[in-house]
């Protein structure tokens, strides 16, 4: 209760920081000037963000910061479409080959300086530079060249056709007065004191792992809410409460046992955030024991999956790496499930052989650890359940569980790992090529299948509906077989925000796209 | 505002209060109390007072009360015999609403997915398909745009597949059904036609045996019949009027408050295409009847549209307490393990999202249907989480532009309705082809 009243008092600290430093007088109807009141938004996230750095984002919480402080040349309107934010217009050329994008003329960035067609040149030329070694790169593979044109105009060239390249312009723009050269790094100074045209501008990070975001006074647009504060609540249970006793006006992700609390109080509304997303227990390919597929598919049917899922939440189990309403979900494929006949069977194939209860081959025991993300909500719960199914069936298994940093070297960087429990989410897209392409940025496994690799090339050219569908719908088939990861489930997802915080309309995988909309009671 | 005032005998000792306490067991405390507005003489009224009613009502169909309560609706109308006639229409004149909400669906997406198809040069029975829906459309009244549907006739008439151009020239000609020639896109047209005349609901009909099945494919082309649902919702819209049913079974599990609302919903049925629709009731419950013709007379403003729920929960609220505070001990146990309110105010709320979806605003209708469902339970149908809510969520999606937030929706109906793959794959491929020129980002955690 103490942290409660602590940080009530907190909260008020800030209001009065806001509304002495902010008011401002307006006149009303009667004649009296009303003091406007500063507004503020208090949102929470299991952690805080890693890098502020749209060229190196990896988590959701990353993405949804960079929503705040950063714009594409393109965006989605709230009905999906997409529209022009940084840009004006776009000229495609006849062949498809190139176009030109016009820029707007009244856009500055946070310090102050005008945007102009060298900050589009830049991101793109810094983005595919490979010692810049983005985890957004694919993003850009498509543009062969781009070149200024004068302040407010480029023209971008295509590798291949591009008929509506709009589409694929939404990559978040950066300003290359703030980097050196033609590359950039994760240890620019930039990742703290990053530069944007958006909505917000990052004020500071502060001692409690929060984050202030201010309205950008220069934004060209009127903004609702005055000032955001992104609040690190690690402990997820603890989230809900915080609402309910007004601490936060936001969860992004309900915890699901937290669901009926909620839905039950008159003073939060609940918003369906699905994001398309699904956990998954990966396994490296690239060393013994999970370079053979007998053994992926043994561990695959050796986990009861149905019993990891309950203890967590309501979902639904997944035989593929779609969630089951995309239109690339295969219903035909099923999920492996339990068969311990079958996994004795291919374990013995491989050369296993079970001792005293323990399986061991040349007198090594079958024996590796599950290495999770400390963030992962709820994750050491089913790291721990896991660990003990396995064991149960003569596997010996280790846990551990890396923080952000951690995470990001061991995983992302040096992809040293033996199995890994983590969660993808996806945009409306669900374009799996990075993580299942043998040249996918996302493929820390290193899976590779060549049929998987052609499937996924043919539904990223695809120009007709019905050939993607039945592409990805293959690869769900063989993905499933191969068992480079064993698929989990999907959870229901909610966002909750407090009653007060009005005209609330949620993109559904950036969040905040349509913050500057909302406004608070 | 306040609604009547009632003399409560209270002689139940769970619902005393420490200050009446002594009187358990004693004489019945008398307790004067305001009744919220249109309360008394609601369904939930006569329920908690009178329970023997619902158990008169009940007792010789309950197995189809129940499936009915809990949302099964095939289960519901699958029970023969007189005695299940009244839970049966009322299942029967659900389906319908939810088979038309689900055409309109299918529907819309064939029609922006033929579109979007013209300039590809790939040929397919697509454009017929379109031509097919889009006069369905028009049959049926919805489709009061004046669209002309020639256009998709015309086309496929110089389809270069044989198949295609044939019953494209069969459905413009007045010989269809005589040619004796064999085409699976107008043998199909006909079975609708003998299906629809016949009014009746047979288990043989082609019709149900493919209802999985795509009626069109070439390659990875597969197209699905889009006449389904209309006559799904012409024939269940036929079984619900015969067996049309009056007084409490008629407002038992329905959005109208009480019996005489669900009277005039019936006798309005025609033209609401099928199901009860009470969305006028929400002024009945105490909904300020000039903040709805404001909201009316407004922009399509999501906002304006979760402050109406929030009245609609504090109203109902206000109904709970009542509830609780007067009914018998039987009835007590009926409004908890029925869920009387919870129940009525999902399908309450949901006759108002597909009126506002009706009336073209539909980030209204996908606030309040959002705002419907429990989401404790989001991907079963239930007594809270009716299956038409989950196809006006579809369709509220897909008016919004979030085709592939439709398609949730309409995963969760597929587990129980079968047929529901004909409008799913369709909103698939338009989810997909809006998506055909994007790069698909993705994020950990």
């Amino acid at each position: 209760m103490a942290a409660i009243f602590e940080d009530k008092m907190k909260s008020v600290q800030n209001y009065g920081n806001g509304i002495f430093s902010r008011w401002t007088l307006t006149v009303a109807a009667v004649g009296i000037a009303l003091p406007a009141i500063a507004t503020t938004l208090r949102y929470a996230e299991d952690q805080a963000p890693g890098i502020v750095n749209p060229v190196f984002t990896t988590t959701m919480t990353e993405a949804r910061v960079n929503e705040l402080l950063f714009e594409g040349l393109y965006t989605d309107n709230e009905d999906l479409m997409t529209t022009p934010d940084l840009a004006s217009s776009i000229e495609v050329a006849e062949d498809a080959m190139s176009a030109v994008v016009t820029l707007r003329r009244d856009v500055v960035w946070h310090d102050g300086t005008g945007f102009t067609a060298a900050d589009v040149v830049f991101t793109i030329n810094a983005m595919q530079n490979p010692e810049t070694l983005s985890t957004e790169v694919g993003r850009v593979e498509w543009i062969e060249e781009a070149e200024a044109l004068g302040d407010y105009s480029v023209e971008l060239t295509f590798s291949s056709p591009q008929p509506s390249p709009q589409d694929k312009l939404n990559f978040k723009i950066l300003p290359h007065s703030h980097f050196n050269g033609d590359a950039m790094s994760r240890g620019d100074s930039f990742r703290t004191n990053p530069i944007g045209t958006g909505p917000y501008r990052l004020v500071q990070f502060n001692d409690d792992n929060s984050v202030t975001f201010e309205v950008f006074d220069d934004y060209r647009e009127n903004i609702g809410i005055d000032e955001l504060i992104l609040r690190e609540v690690s402990d997820k249970s603890y989230q809900a409460r915080l609402l309910l006793y007004e601490s936060l006006e936001a969860l992004v992700r309900v915890l699901p046992s937290d669901l009926a609390l909620l839905q039950n109080s008159r003073q939060v509304e609940l918003y369906p955030y699905q994001t398309n997303s699904w956990w998954f227990l990966g396994f490296d390919e690239t060393e013994p024991p999970f370079d053979d597929i007998r053994v992926r598919q043994a561990v695959s049917q050796l986990v009861d999956v149905e019993n990891l899922l309950a203890p967590i939440g309501t979902g639904e189990i997944l035989s593929g790496p779609y969630v089951k309403s995309s239109p690339f979900y295969n219903h035909e494929v099923e999920p492996w499930t339990r068969n311990e006949r079958e996994a004795r069977v291919l374990l013995e194939d491989a050369g296993f052989t079970q001792e005293g209860g323990s399986w061991e081959r040349d007198g090594e025991p079958l024996s590796f650890t599950i290495t999770a993300h400390q963030g992962l909500e709820t994750a050491q719960m089913v790291v721990i359940n896991l660990q003990s199914q396995l064991r149960s069936k003569g596997i010996d298994v280790q846990t551990e569980f890396l923080d952000e940093a951690e995470w990001k070297v061991r995983v992302w960087r040096e992809r040293d790992f033996d199995s890994m429990l983590s969660q993808w989410s996806f945009d409306r897209n669900e374009d799996v090529y990075s993580q299942l392409h043998s040249d996918g940025e996302r493929n820390f496994g290193g899976y590779s299948n060549d049929r998987v690799d052609e499937l996924l090339d043919i539904a990223r050219n695809a120009t007709d509906p019905f050939d993607k569908r039945h592409a990805l719908r293959l690869v769900h088939e063989l993905v499933r077989a191969d068992a480079p990861m064993l698929f989990l489930w999907t959870l229901d997802s909610y966002a909750a925000l407090s009653r007060n915080t009005r005209n609330v309309l949620i993109h559904p995988f950036y969040f905040f796209t349509y913050v500057g909309n909302w406004r608070m009671r | 505002m306040k609604g009547s005032m009632r003399i409560a005998q209270q002689n139940s000792c769970s619902l005393l209060t420490l200050a009446t306490l002594f009187a358990c067991g004693g004489e019945p405390v008398a307790e004067i109390a305001e009744l919220p507005i249109g309360y008394e003489g609601s369904t939930i009224d006569t329920l908690v007072q009178n329970p023997s009613l619902f158990q008169a009502e009940i007792q010789d169909s309950r197995a189809a009360w129940v499936a009915f309560h809990n949302g099964n609706l095939p289960e519901a109308i699958a029970f023969t015999g007189d005695e299940y006639s009244n839970p049966r229409g009322r299942a029967a004149a659900e389906m319908a609403s939810l088979h038309f909400r689900l055409a309109q669906v299918q529907t819309e997406a064939l029609l922006t997915l033929a579109n979007s198809q013209v300039d590809s040069g790939r040929p397919s029975a697509l454009p017929l398909f379109a031509h097919i829906a889009q006069a369905e459309l028009t049959n049926a009244g919805f489709n009061d745009s004046g669209e002309d549907d020639s256009q998709w006739l015309s086309v496929s008439m110089s389809s270069t597949l044989p198949e295609v151009a044939e019953a494209a020239s069969l459905l413009s000609s007045d010989h269809l059904g005589e040619s004796g020639t064999t085409n699976p896109i107008t043998d199909r047209y006909l079975s609708h036609k003998t299906e629809r005349e016949s009014g009746e609901l047979s288990n043989s009909s082609p019709l149900y045996e493919a209802v999985n099945l795509p009626l069109w494919e070439l390659g990875s082309i597969k197209l699905y019949d889009p006449q389904t649902h209309f006559t799904f919702g012409l024939i269940y819209q036929t079984e619900a009027e015969k067996l049309q049913s009056s007084g409490l079974s008629a407002a038992l599990f329905s959005p109208c408050p009480n019996s005489e609302a669900a009277r005039v919903s019936n006798e309005e049925r025609q033209e609401l295409r099928g199901g009860i629709n009470c969305a006028d009731q929400i002024s009945a419950i105490g909904i300020d009847a000039e903040f709805i013709s404001a909201m009316m007379d407004g922009d399509d403003d999501l906002q304006t549209a979760r402050t109406l729920v929030h009245q609609v929960d504090e109203r109902l609220d206000e109904w709970s307490a009542a509830a609780v505070r007067t009914a018998s001990p039987d009835g007590a146990a009926l409004l908890t393990s029925l869920s009387l309110v919870e129940s009525f105010r999902a399908k309450l709320l949901i006759s108002v999202a597909g009126d506002l979806l009706n009336q073209g605003r539909p980030r209204q209708a996908l606030a309040v249907a959002q705002a419907t469902l429990d989401i404790t339970s989001p991907r079963i149908v239930s007594a809270t989480n009716p299956a038409l809510l989950f196809a006006v969520l579809a369709h509220a999606h897909l008016q919004t532009g979030h085709t592939r937030e439709a398609l949730d929706a309409l995963e969760v109906l597929a587990e129980t309705f079968p047929s529901v793959i004909t409008v799913d794959e369709t909103v698939g491929d338009l989810a997909v082809t809006e998506g055909l020129h994007r790069i698909g980002d993705s994020k950990e955690l």
